[in-house]
């Protein structure tokens, strides 16, 4: 539906919000518009910086919890409004903007820790809860979900969950997915559903895999129970130096396939090396830096470490001994954090992508090939650092220093370099994204992606959202 | 502009989400407005050339510039000063909200932001404590003054039974913090002229408040303005001085049996790094009684100190966070909260309802140390 801002139609729809959340909790306020038309993708970031015009939202809401979002999407559903939820605006690709403008429902009044299961080791939370504030709360009584991504300190249990966010220990603890035992959803329809009481059954579909990665298009993840942990006896560091990506890759495959458990795997490429862990970490050495750690009960992590070492050594690495690790674990997230961080002016986009070991150094290989051949402007560098039994992630950066002043030929070549690449990994065996998601940013690459699979993801959002209220424009399911 | 002598904290802050877990505003009201990166993103705009309109200008007065964000920040970017230039560009240009003009004829006038006149305040009704050969100036600062005469009282009878040499001054001068932090920059440097001149007519060699904005005021703000107080006196809140005294004359403690925990002071505590005195007075009179309210010293919000405007009404978000300070307390069983200021007295009081007794750390020495002298 289409209506005058000035219109008293907006006015009713204002009133009507008003009343389900309360007076306090709708703002219109022009600081809000702004401050919710930007979020970490790039090109919302450069839009601002330009200052060219924005998207807004027509309304932000301040729900309390899933009945009244529940009101909120009958409303939504009567004046046909688009509905996108916020948790904590960290997102990288754009997928909480309200691109058609509309409703944004922030979530981060539902910040309430409803039971810690000892027993069971679960944490029943709210999903507006901001992950690092969750973390303060489990850390009282020695517990973790031991989900630490950078992002940890913006942005929210949901946030994670609808993007499927990765920590740096998910080589050992999993992505957030892995982390989710039920949940409580809003659909698009107002229904509020919950989902079985444990994940790992044989009855039927497990419903939580409709909501995992769904990015706010088929409803709002409200409540959520998740899997915790002790906080480990000791974790343990060690750095090497390699002098080629092979050597390196093989002894992070070898300590998966013996089965050592390591709970981080951290391997850097050359150029990524010699930029950023030297600028951050001081370690001022030419080669390919590794790092990687155990955690539980020490004595069993010594004989980890001891096997894993034996492996690094006889693939050539250079010892750079515990303390190089530890440091990396010490200022993980300072890579995050202005002046470390990639920022406007430049250009930069994080192509994070996931395969097999047979193809991982193919789809590197392809990506670096891609970028500096086509886009001398460009540096490309990239780590890998989420490992599976199969495969492993690759978190490669393209970065152009000076990009063009004009922010509509800013996007056109920041989108042919995302094109290029992205197409150079799928055609690798690869995946558009590993963990921060699809959202605006790359949403038109799904169909490439899916193929005729992409017809299934259609009908089901058609069938949850008939009015595409919820986050349209994202993930490629259209306006 | 002024703004543009900050450019380099708005370039690391406009788009920087990483502090959102520490900012004490943000996480009171939620709104990404209230946010660092909220912030940020209104001053760009405004730089950029978008006219500050209302709702800009109430965002950037809603900020409680207490320095939380610092505590996380790796690349130290100064929002809190970011913040106050953009208030003074929005002072040059008369855009500031009607209660915060408000707000400052009172500083102008009376000298505190409360409206109450001098005559009032306890340093005038207590004229007979200024002296001329005293040793240690005491300065109530401008809530206690005005506000909290209990806590000054504490102070002074703390200052006689420790046979300390004491004055203070009848018209205590207002130190310009509330001004410099409205956005006020040359009526807070007039302000914090007079009370230079105003000590160094004095020979005291210590100066010693229970205002820990008084504090940060004279170690900071001076400096800035080029007030070289720190070469005249040594400047102390109450806290550190009584530590002190406490271990010269060793002095002993009563026995204190109930739960007790503190509310840091932000402008102590958060942009001063002087956390520690009040904490060990509790603790050795408190013993296994005192609980921290935080797991450390990032986790710990703002008392609301500077919490003085948000959206059109004054103090309101000040007695929010006292309620979120008591909720925490509440979740530990605390039976009472010390506190470092008058301000965060006030919030934490309004919310406590009687569950807890809340107490400045004055009161609280006072109440609990054996002056034996």
């Amino acid at each position: 539906m289409q209506y005058d801002k000035d219109s008293y139609l907006f006015y009713m729809i204002m009133h009507e919000l008003k009343d389900i959340v309360g007076e306090e909790n709708v703002s219109v306020a022009k600081s809000d518009k702004v401050a919710y038309s930007v979020d970490y993708y790039w090109v919302s970031e450069l839009w601002h910086d330009r200052g060219s015009k924005r998207t807004e939202p027509d309304f932000i809401v301040f729900p309390k919890n899933a009945e009244e979002i529940s009101k909120i999407m009958i409303l939504a559903n009567e004046y046909k409004i688009p509905v996108t939820a916020w948790g904590g605006g960290g997102g990288s690709q754009g997928g909480a903007l309200p691109v058609c403008n509309g409703i944004i429902v922030d979530m981060k009044r539902l910040n309430k820790v409803f039971d810690i299961d000892f027993e069971s080791m679960t944490v029943e939370v709210e999903t507006g809860m901001i992950v690092e504030h969750l973390e303060w709360e489990l850390a009282k009584h020695d517990v973790s979900t031991m989900h630490f991504p950078a992002s940890i300190y913006c942005s929210t249990v949901g946030g994670f969950i609808a993007h499927r966010g990765t920590g740096v220990l998910s080589t050992k603890y999993g992505k957030m997915e892995d982390m989710v035992i039920s949940m409580e959803v809003v659909l698009p329809s107002g229904e509020i559903i919950k989902t079985l009481s444990v994940p790992k059954t044989a009855s039927g579909i497990d419903l939580n895999w409709f909501f995992i990665g769904s990015e706010g298009v088929l409803g709002i993840i409200t409540k959520v129970k998740l899997i915790i942990h002790k906080v480990p006896e000791v974790r343990k560091f060690q750095a090497f130096l390699f002098k080629d990506l092979e050597s390196g890759l093989e002894t992070g495959r070898r300590i998966m396939h013996e089965g050592l458990n390591p709970c981080i795997i951290r391997l850097y490429d050359e150029a990524e090396t010699k930029s950023l862990i030297k600028r951050v970490l001081g370690i001022n050495k030419e080669g390919i830096y590794l790092v990687y750690a155990f955690d539980g009960k020490e004595k069993i992590v010594d004989l980890q470490h001891e096997y894993a070492k034996k492996i690094a050594l006889e693939l050539h690495g250079e010892d750079l001994g515990t303390e190089m690790g530890e440091e990396w674990w010490l200022h993980r997230y300072k890579f995050f954090f202005p002046p470390y961080v990639f920022s406007l002016p430049q250009a930069f986009g994080t192509c994070d992508t996931v395969a097999t070991y047979k193809d991982i150094l193919k789809i590197y290989n392809g990506m670096k090939k891609t970028v500096e051949t086509n886009y001398p402007q460009a540096r490309f560098i990239g780590h890998f650092s989420h490992w599976f039994m199969w495969g492993c992630m690759l978190y490669a950066r393209f970065i152009i220093d000076n990009p063009p002043e004009d922010p509509g030929e800013a996007l056109h070549l920041y989108n042919k370099i995302w094109d290029d690449v992205l197409r150079s990994v799928l055609s690798n065996n690869g995946v558009l994204n590993e963990h921060h998601g699809i959202g605006i940013k790359i949403g038109r690459l799904m169909k490439e992606q899916y193929k005729n699979s992409f017809e299934l993801l259609k009908n089901l959002k058609k069938q949850l959202d008939p009015n595409n209220i919820m986050n349209p424009g994202k993930m490629g399911l259209g306006f | 502009m002024e703004l543009e002598k900050n450019y380099p904290i708005l370039k690391a802050c406009r788009f920087c989400p990483m502090c959102k877990h520490l900012c004490s505003s943000g996480n009171l009201t939620m709104h990404e407005s209230d946010y660092p990166r909220g912030r940020g993103l209104i001053m760009f705009s405004i730089y950029r050339g978008e006219p500050a309109n209302e709702d800009y200008i109430n965002a950037l007065y809603n900020c409680f510039m207490c320095g939380c964000c610092l505590a996380g920040c790796e690349g130290n970017f100064n929002l809190p000063e970011l913040i106050k230039s953009a208030r003074e560009d929005i002072v040059n240009l008369g855009l500031e909200p009607k209660a915060v003009k408000e707000l400052k004829n009172n500083l102008l006038s009376n000298g505190n932001i409360y409206g109450v006149t001098p005559d009032k305040s306890f340093t005038l009704q207590n004229k007979k404590y200024a002296i001329n050969d005293a040793d240690v100036l005491y300065i109530a600062g401008p809530s206690v003054n005005y506000n909290h005469f209990e806590i000054a009282e504490a102070a002074v009878r703390f200052f006689d039974k420790t046979k300390i040499k004491f004055s203070i001054i009848s018209d205590e001068p207002d130190c310009g913090k509330a001004l410099s932090l409205l956005g006020y920059r040359s009526e807070a440097k007039a302000a914090a002229k007079r009370f230079y001149e105003k000590v160094s007519e004095l020979k005291v060699k210590k100066l010693v408040s229970s205002d820990p904005m008084v504090v940060d005021c004279l170690l900071n703000d001076f400096k800035e303005f080029g007030f070289d107080i720190n070469s005249l006196v040594s400047i102390m809140h109450f806290s550190e001085f009584a530590e002190v005294v406490a271990k010269e004359s060793d002095l002993s403690f009563k026995k204190f049996s109930k739960k007790i925990t503190i509310a840091d002071s932000e402008f102590l505590c958060k942009k001063n790094n002087r956390c520690e005195s009040a904490r060990n007075i509790i603790k050795n009179i408190a013993g296994e009684n005192f609980a921290e309210l935080f797991r450390n010293r990032k986790e710990a919000y703002a008392t609301g100190e500077a919490a003085f405007y948000q959206n059109g009404s004054t103090f309101r978000d000040g007695a929010a966070l006292g309620k979120k300070i008591c909720n925490d307390a509440l979740k530990l069983d605390i039976k009472t909260i010390i506190t470092m200021s008058g301000i965060a007295k006030e919030n934490i009081l309004a919310a406590a309802k009687g569950r807890f007794e809340v107490l400045d750390i004055a009161e609280f020495i006072f109440a609990n140390f054996r002056f034996t002298l």
